[in-house]
C-alpha cells in the first residue's frame, strides 16, 4: 500500500493508466536567426493560447467557470510584455525559441518554487505548464490524449497539469494519482470540482503502478 | 487493478481479493450516500413545524454540512 495525499474525497477502483512525460528535448534544434527565432515564438504563443481557450470552454462546462480561471490565467500570465520581452532578449543573445522559452519560464519556476507561501508555490506549476505546452507545440510534439482513456481508467503521473487535467473525461476516470502536489495545488482543485477522487503525493507512484497495467 | 482512497490517501496497486471487495463495498455506500445528499442540497431547510433555518458551512466542511441540512429538512 502506498501512502499520500488524499486531496479528493472518494474512491477509485480500475485500471491503472500511467501518463508518461513527453519527451521536449531541443538540443538538435540549430539556432538560424533571431527574426526566424521570435516569428518562431509568437506563432508558438498564438496556438498555445488558441489551445488555452478551447480547454477553457471545455473546463467551464467540466468543472465551472470559477475553475476554468486557472486556466486563463495562463493566457494573462503569457500575455504579460516582461515574460514575451525576456524571451526575445535571450532570443537576440543566440538562443533557439524553446531555448529561450525553457530558459525564461525555468526562471520564473526557481522564483516561485522558493518562496514560502503554498499558493505563490503553486505559480511555480504553472508557468511548468505554459513551458511544456510552449516546447510541446515549438517542437511539434503531439500531447497526450487523455480525452480517450477507456472507461474505469485510474490515471497516474508524476504531475498533473491544469491543461492535462482539464481534458480529462469524468465519465471514464475513476481517480487521478500523482507524485506530487497538495490539497491546494490546481490538480485537486479540478479533481474536487470534477468530482472525481484523487490522492497526491504518492511517492514513486508512476513506477510503482507500472505493475499494475 | 489499482484502488484510490481519496479520503485517507491510500493507494493500492496490487490489491488482494479482500481489499477489492472492502473497497467496491465502500465505494458503493459512499455512491449512495453522495446520490442521497444530492436530493437534499437543494431543498430549503425547514423543521416540520415551518421553522425556516439556514444552514452555512465553510466549503471544506461540505459534506457535513449537507448531512446536517438532510437531518434538519427530515426533522
Amino acid at each position: 500500500m502506498l501512502k499520500g495525499i488524499g486531496a479528493s474525497q472518494g474512491f477509485g477502483i480500475g485500471k491503472a493508466v500511467v501518463i508518461r512525460d513527453t519527451n521536449l528535448d531541443y538540443s538538435s534544434v540549430k539556432f538560424t536567426d533571431s527574426d526566424h527565432q521570435k516569428k518562431r515564438l509568437h506563432s508558438a504563443v498564438a496556438d498555445f493560447s488558441d489551445e488555452t481557450k478551447s480547454l477553457v470552454a471545455e473546463l467551464k462546462k467540466a468543472a465551472g467557470n470559477k475553475e476554468a480561471e486557472i486556466l486563463e490565467g495562463h493566457l494573462v500570465m503569457l500575455e504579460d510584455p516582461f515574460m514575451l520581452a525576456q524571451m526575445e532578449e535571450a532570443i537576440d543573445n543566440g538562443s533557439v525559441a524553446e531555448a529561450a522559452v525553457d530558459s525564461i519560464c525555468t526562471m520564473f519556476i526557481n522564483m516561485f518554487s522558493g518562496v514560502d507561501d503554498e499558493l505563490t508555490r503553486q505559480r511555480a506549476s504553472d508557468v511548468k505548464d505554459i513551458r511544456d505546452s510552449l516546447l510541446r507545440i515549438l517542437l511539434g510534439v503531439k500531447s497526450v490524449d487523455i480525452s480517450s482513456v477507456p472507461k474505469g481508467s485510474v490515471l497516474i503521473a508524476k504531475d498533473f497539469t491544469p491543461s492535462m487535467t482539464s481534458q480529462i473525461n469524468r465519465e471514464n476516470v475513476s481517480a487521478i494519482i500523482t507524485e506530487v502536489g497538495g490539497v491546494t495545488s490546481h490538480s485537486a482543485i479540478l479533481a474536487r470540482a470534477m468530482g472525481i477522487p484523487a490522492v497526491l503525493s504518492v511517492v514513486n507512484a508512476v513506477e510503482k503502478s507500472r505493475t499494475a497495467i | 487493478m489499482i484502488i484510490a482512497d481519496g479520503f485517507k490517501g491510500k493507494v493500492f496497486t496490487d490489491p488482494t481479493e479482500e481489499e477489492l471487495e472492502e473497497y467496491k463495498t465502500k465505494q458503493a455506500a459512499y455512491l449512495k450516500e453522495k446520490e442521497s445528499l444530492n436530493e437534499y442540497f437543494s431543498k430549503e431547510t425547514v423543521t416540520k413545524s415551518g421553522v425556516k433555518s439556514m444552514c452555512t458551512a465553510t466549503s471544506a466542511r461540505l459534506r457535513t454540512h449537507r448531512t446536517y441540512c438532510k437531518t434538519a429538512v427530515r426533522a
